[in-house]
Order: C-alpha cells, then structure tokens, then sequence
C-alpha cells in the first residue's frame, strides 16, 4: 500500500517536471515578449516614423539624392510610411515628426534629423563603406530636450547608436 | 533492458537537441509577431486586418505547447516521450510560422 502510494507521488513528481519545464520556457517567452514590446513601445512613442522610413543602405549611392529639393520630389518614405514629409535642408530646424531636417555629409554618409512628439530631437545617420556601398550602417541618436534640431548637428561623432530601441527610452 | 536503455538516452539526445530549436522558433515567434503588432498600428502605416493576425501569430505556438502539455499529461506519463511529444508538436506549429514572421521583417527592411 505505501509502496502504492510513494510510486503515485513519484509519477506526479515526473509529470510535474514537465510542466515546470513549459512554465518555465513560457516565463522566459513572456518575459522577452514583454520588453520587447515596452522596447518597441518607447521607440514607437516618439522616433519620427518618417525617419526611420528613409532610404538606408544602397549599393549605388547618390548624393544629389538626399538634397531637399530631391526628397521633397520623390517622398521616398511613402512606402514604409503613408503620409507626406516636409524636407528642409541642413541649417534649416525641423519643429515636428513630419519635417525632416536633411544633411547630406558626402556621398557615402547622410544624416537625417526630425523633432519627436516629446521634444526631442532625433536622428539617423546612413555611413557606408566607400570601398564597398552596400555595406555600412544605420546609426540613431536622441539628442538632449531643446537641443537645436538642424540637420547640421547631426554627425558621425554624435549619431552612434546602432540599434533604435537601445538608449533611446 | 539494454534496449530501453538505448531507447531512453536517444530520446533524452532528441529532448535536448530539439530543445533549443522549440525555443529559437517560439523566440521569433513572439518577439517578431510582438514587433508586427506595434508596427501594424503605427500612425501612417496602420493596417487593422495585420494587427488582428499578428497577435494569432505570435500566440499559436505557446497556446500549442500549453495544449499538447494539458493533454499529454494523461496518455503519455513518462517524462522523457512528454517532452519529446511537447517538442515535436511545438515545433511542428510554431517553426514554420517563425519562419513566416522572419521573412516578413526581413523582406520589410
């Protein structure tokens, strides 16, 4: 008989090991789940969404391409992002989401900067490798709260972040 | 004897070999579809049909490994075919529809 019963509370035991093992991997699931989303949360708050639907990386870059006369043309955030944008050039400060400040530095690097919702201002910076156009990297920066939002002060010194999410909430 | 042995360290080597993919698969699945689901209800970008299926997406898998859990439970007591059976069906459900989300986000981007 107690043998009867240590050998149910054996069996129970091993059947809940499994269930540990599930609520253990769902835990760890929810837990990235969840900060992902606070992360995805915050970016989506306040990053222009015009800035980030820029053109990034291109194998055939073109400086003439990210002047404002050109963007303000071609719009070419209207297939990521369905509203118009207003390009002015890089002395020029942007006062809101949908008036992007643009800095062609030189032909293989261009910065792009845009006021947020919360009053600070934002940028990308597009810096490829002359040796090789389709590479290079995207790099982000929030600058501080009243801080000038001209395309000007955006550079490769002070748009460093590589990912949108990271430093940014 | 020696064959049960055999049998127990192949599913114990299945366990933890299909392990990691379950989670990589259940990984992408909820981060990406999580991503989906803000990216869906962006201003200027918003699409109500994908905010309603990105959440499906990233629920289908955990509701299946909870489900295949729930009804295991009885049939199957032992604990190594359970999490192989959990495994496999998690997998089965959740891996193509990570495949799915992750070439969504890469095709986005």
């Amino acid at each position: 008989m107690e043998r009867g019963g240590a050998r149910e509370t054996t069996m129970f035991m091993r059947s809940g090991i499994v269930e540990v093992l599930v609520a253990g991997l769902l835990l760890t699931l929810a837990y990235f789940g969840i900060s992902n989303v606070q992360a995805v949360a915050r970016m989506n708050c306040c990053f222009p969404p015009g800035l980030e639907a820029l053109p990034g990386i291109q194998s055939k870059p073109n400086s003439l391409q990210f002047t404002p006369f050109e963007l303000n043309r071609s719009q070419p955030q209207l297939f990521f992002y369905h509203q118009r944008i207003k390009f002015v050039g890089a002395e020029v400060a942007s006062d809101g989401p949908d008036v992007i400040s643009v800095n062609p530095i030189d032909r293989f690097t261009w910065a792009a900067v845009a006021l947020g919702v919360d009053g600070h201002c934002y940028a990308t910076l597009t810096a490829l490798d002359p040796q090789a156009p389709g590479n290079g990297q995207q790099y982000y920066a929030r600058f501080r709260l009243h801080s000038v939002c001209k395309g000007a002060v955006a550079s490769v010194d002070n748009v460093r972040l590589t990912q949108l999410t990271e430093g940014l909430g | 004897m020696a064959h049960s042995r055999a049998s127990t360290v192949g599913l114990g080597f299945l366990a933890v070999l299909l392990a990691p993919i379950l989670y990589v698969a259940l990984w992408s699945e909820v981060v990406y579809g999580g991503n989906g689901v803000w990216s869906n209800l962006q201003t200027g970008q918003r699409s109500m049909g994908w905010a309603f299926v990105d959440p499906a997406l990233l629920l289908v898998g955990p509701l299946a490994v909870v489900i295949v859990t729930l009804m295991s439970r009885k049939k199957n007591s032992e604990v190594l075919p359970r999490i192989v059976q959990i495994e496999l069906w998690g997998i089965l459900i959740s891996f193509p529809i990570a495949v799915f989300v992750l070439f969504m986000t890469v095709s986005i981007f």
